[in-house]
């Protein structure tokens, strides 16, 4: 059985062991927080744009 | 009127929605993390210590319901003659014949390993559990002499869970949330090369060419949450940020080939030239992902599932239970990615419009 890449024998920060405990779901957070922020960095880009618009649009 | 025009969108959220609730709350099934020994020489009474995950054996140990075996083969088994639990762990007790274990180690398909020597737990209150490759024997081949025990299938587990694999563990859950990505940037990208060629096809409208810039925008977007997102998931579970496995480097090279792409847009002051060239460039460009992504991958080893032995999951893995949540993400992402697409592109044709009023 391939074990040899589950958590490294002196696992060194907390933050580490953090990610390798709980059968690793921290992992899983950190991927949807990844997600979640790309999503809203483009609504955010997209609403900057459209503000922009609106700006001209005054002028 | 408004669900009318709009189903779809209700749709993708609650997908989305739908994806994140079942991917996170569906239990894992009962796991095995550890066995030790890992290699058997001996003969005759063997003691093996599973490390467990996620599981407690001990009413049905106390209550002597408990089976399990190392299957060598498609019909023989070794069974255990006992178990009983020690703090997080079982110890299962076998008897190991005299003489060569029968084990089948030919494999069942292309680029996928055999299962056996396949250990199988079968617990009433804990479901069916299972390891593949569980053990290593000293001595593999034909062997007559031994009695094996006939194997009678294990009933499979009730209810919803997902399968626990090693290595993997809880973070099996990112199938929903890294795959639907890279399905989702192949999908946005072939709409995008859709338009292109419709607008070399009717250069006169920008309507085309806008769309083919926001479709390939989020398609692009998408392969960097999916890249993110897989650079994470490989640090924690192959060992390394990068690991220069071949999906990985092939879809770094598609993701750059795209930036390419905006770079070009960026540098033409002519909308015509700029609409014609970047078209011609984005049919290329989408062209080029297919063996980028599909070809090269598989004629290569790589960490990613269905090639070369790795530990991750093949087509026996992704059980029904993955799929209910799979499916659905993967349809989600999508049309959100659709929905997006759409609002740039209006946000972008509003922005020209205003400029040639403006002259």
């Amino acid at each position: 059985m391939n074990t040899q890449l589950n958590p490294p024998a002196a696992v060194q920060s907390a933050s580490e062991a953090l990610m390798y405990s709980n059968g690793k779901i921290y992992v899983v957070v950190g991927v949807i927080a990844i997600l979640l922020i790309a999503v809203f960095y483009w609504l955010f880009t997209m609403e900057s744009r459209l503000k922009q618009l609106e700006q001209q649009e005054e002028e | 009127m408004l669900i009318k025009q709009h189903w779809w969108k209700f749709l993708s959220i609650s997908l989305i929605f739908y994806t994140l609730i079942a991917g996170m709350l569906t239990p894992m099934g009962a796991g095995v993390q550890k066995i030790s020994p890992a290699f058997i020489s001996q003969r005759g009474e063997v003691l093996l210590q599973l490390s467990t995950y996620n599981s407690n054996y001990a009413p049905d140990v106390a209550n002597n319901s408990l089976k399990a075996r190392i299957r060598l083969n498609k019909n023989q088994a070794i069974e255990a003659k006992g178990a009983q639990v020690l703090g997080n762990d079982l110890v299962l007790n076998f008897d190991i014949p005299e003489g060569n274990m029968p084990v089948d180690i030919s494999s069942p398909a292309l680029n996928k390993k055999s299962p056996y020597p396949l250990l199988e737990i079968s617990s009433p209150t804990q479901g069916y559990t299972s390891v593949k490759s569980a053990v290593i024997f000293d001595k593999i081949g034909e062997n007559t002499q031994a009695a094996f025990s006939a194997v009678q299938p294990y009933p499979q587990s009730e209810g919803r869970k997902f399968p626990f694999l090693n290595i993997l563990e809880e973070s099996i859950r990112n199938l929903f949330f890294h795959v639907p990505m890279w399905f989702g940037m192949m999908l946005l990208l072939l709409v995008s090369a859709i338009y292109s060629i419709l607008h070399l096809r009717r250069p006169q409208h920008n309507v085309y060419d806008v769309k083919s810039q926001s479709f390939a925008a989020i398609g692009l977007l998408y392969g960097i949450v999916g890249i993110l997102t897989g650079a994470l998931w490989a640090r924690y579970t192959w060992g390394d940020w990068w690991s220069w496995d071949v999906k990985q480097n092939t879809s770094a090279i598609a993701l750059l080939i795209y930036m390419a792409y905006f770079v070009l847009r960026g540098s033409f002051e002519d909308l015509d030239k700029k609409g014609r060239i970047s078209a011609i460039y984005n049919i290329f460009a989408f062209s080029t992902l297919i063996p980028l992504l599909y070809i090269v991958p598989r004629m290569v080893d790589s960490l990613h599932p269905g090639m070369g032995g790795n530990p991750a999951f093949s087509s026996y893995d992704l059980d029904n239970n993955l799929r209910l949540v799979f499916y659905p993400a993967i349809i989600g992402w999508i049309l959100f990615g659709v929905w997006i697409a759409n609002i740039n592109a209006r946000i972008v044709l509003l922005a020209a419009r205003k400029a040639e009023k403006m002259g």
